[in-house]
């Protein structure tokens, strides 16, 4: 990448990093940065652990790998606060759970994303979105 | 909608319940006190308010508002709070920012700010003007995620800015705790599990190598004003305001000066003051007011250090996105 270029990119990020930022504060804990908003996936594996916590819990996910071992898959979701007023627990999904995940990816490429929905064992629909995409 | 139809029309009836100007003080109501005799302001309180600290230029020489016009207002801020874009899948504000208070409760003054009379931030000095441009260069000149020193105190968990001093509210869990030792009156936030420890034994500021985000605070009491005074900062004090009127962009130097007085005007008000001088920054000092109001607990525990796995991959993404 030229230094030009390179700069160009820099300041657009920049700016993109501005509107985030005014965005974050009006609205979030932290920017959408880490995650690619504009995919959806889905991915199934067995709760490993939750992390019931504020601001953000934490699902980690163990999928079946190529090598028949596993990999340990991370997604964010919402607060404690919110996921209880849309009808969740710290129980909802727990360790040994076989789920699906839809997520939207992390944008380094590594295992995981921001957590958007799935269904518990019960067959209840578990989502986490926002108000303007009310869950189906 | 239940809750934000609760919380509006609850709002609406504190608007024209509090009286404008100062914060109201009851006729017949006198403070309790602690066992030490002090006056009690021990409790969970919350001083989140749509008030936003500087005047918006559409009340240019209005400092009051009328009970209509106030209604108006908070109505707009709540709207403005509660909206959300469509691609936003990650929060439903309606839910995410409701409290089981009226978060919108205010007095009818327009600014926070009541000194200078404009009720704006005073100008900058001219060498907070270098300095401010200084500082707008060399962000300009890296990328928004090259370090992790470079993003906001709230993503790396160390500071939202509320707990100040002068606290100015978050963004959301405007929620603290008041309690007093006898010794100390201590000061815990919500966001982000901030604690402030005010000794009152009248003991000296510690020396001026010394320097601290939240300061050196001392505290006395006038009267039944518990008066807190807070030196020894560093430059990075975050100012953030009420929400969705937050102001990152406001900054001082570690000259800060904050003065607070926390009076208690009812069984569920306390009138909280203060005044701001930083002689490195603004060319004089200038104050504000807020009503800091009782509600239930508890606090919840905001654990964001622990979870923060969201600042690592703000980085990385960066990093994949540098060498696309």
């Amino acid at each position: 990448m030229t230094h030009k270029l390179k700069a160009t990119v820099r300041s657009a990020l920049a700016t993109v990093g501005l509107v985030a930022g005014f965005a974050a504060a009006a609205s979030a804990h932290h920017s959408f940065a880490p995650f690619d908003m504009g995919t959806q996936k889905v991915i199934a594996g067995t709760v490993k652990a939750v992390e019931w916590t504020n601001p953000h819990i934490w699902v980690w996910l163990d999928v079946p790998n190529e090598q028949g071992g596993v990999d340990a898959w991370g997604f964010e979701g919402m607060s404690p606060n919110f996921l209880g007023r849309r009808g969740w627990t710290r129980t909802s999904i727990k360790p040994g759970d076989k789920i699906a995940v839809t997520y939207r990816p992390l944008r380094d490429g590594k295992k995981g994303g921001m957590f958007v929905s799935t269904k518990a064992p019960d067959g209840r629909l578990l989502s986490m979105q926002g108000g303007q995409n009310p869950e189906p | 909608m239940r809750r934000l139809t609760f919380s509006f029309f609850t709002a609406v009836l504190a608007v024209v319940a509090l009286a404008p100007g100062v914060v109201g003080q009851t006729a017949k109501w006198t403070v309790a006190r602690t066992a030490d005799g002090q006056p009690d302001l021990q409790g969970y309180w919350t001083n989140a308010t749509f008030i936003p600290l500087e005047r918006p230029p559409e009340f240019a020489g209005k400092d009051v508002l009328t009970e209509a016009e106030a209604i108006a207002y908070l109505k707009k801020q709540e709207l403005r709070e509660n909206s959300q874009s469509k691609d936003d899948i990650h929060y439903d504000n309606v839910l995410w920012q409701t409290e089981n208070y009226a978060k919108g409760a205010l007095d009818r003054r327009t600014s926070l700010i009541f000194d200078p009379a404009d009720g704006k931030i005073p100008p900058l000095t001219p060498e907070a003007q270098k300095r401010a441009a200084a500082q707008a260069e060399a962000a300009r000149r890296r990328g928004p995620a090259d370090a992790a020193q470079y993003r906001s105190l709230g993503e790396r968990c160390i500071s939202w800015g509320n707990e100040g001093p002068p606290m100015l509210g978050a963004t959301y869990y405007n929620n603290l705790q008041i309690l007093q030792s006898g010794r100390n009156v201590v000061i815990r936030h919500e966001l982000m599990h901030g604690i402030r420890v005010i000794p009152l034994d009248g003991r000296p500021h510690v020396g001026p190598s010394l320097r601290m985000l939240l300061g050196d605070p001392r505290g006395r009491w006038d009267g039944t004003t518990l008066v807190v005074d807070t030196t020894n900062f560093t430059d990075r004090t975050p100012f953030r305001g009420p929400p969705a009127l937050t102001r990152p962009d406001i900054f001082s130097s570690a000259s800060l000066h904050v003065v607070e007085r926390f009076t208690r005007t009812s069984a569920d008000t306390i009138r909280y003051q203060f005044t701001v001088e930083d002689p490195a920054t603004w060319v004089r000092p200038w104050s504000a007011e807020m009503a800091l109001r009782k509600f239930e607990g508890p606090i919840y525990e905001y654990a964001c250090h622990e979870g923060n796995y969201g600042l690592g991959f703000i980085l990385s993404a960066a990093r994949a996105e540098e060498k696309r």
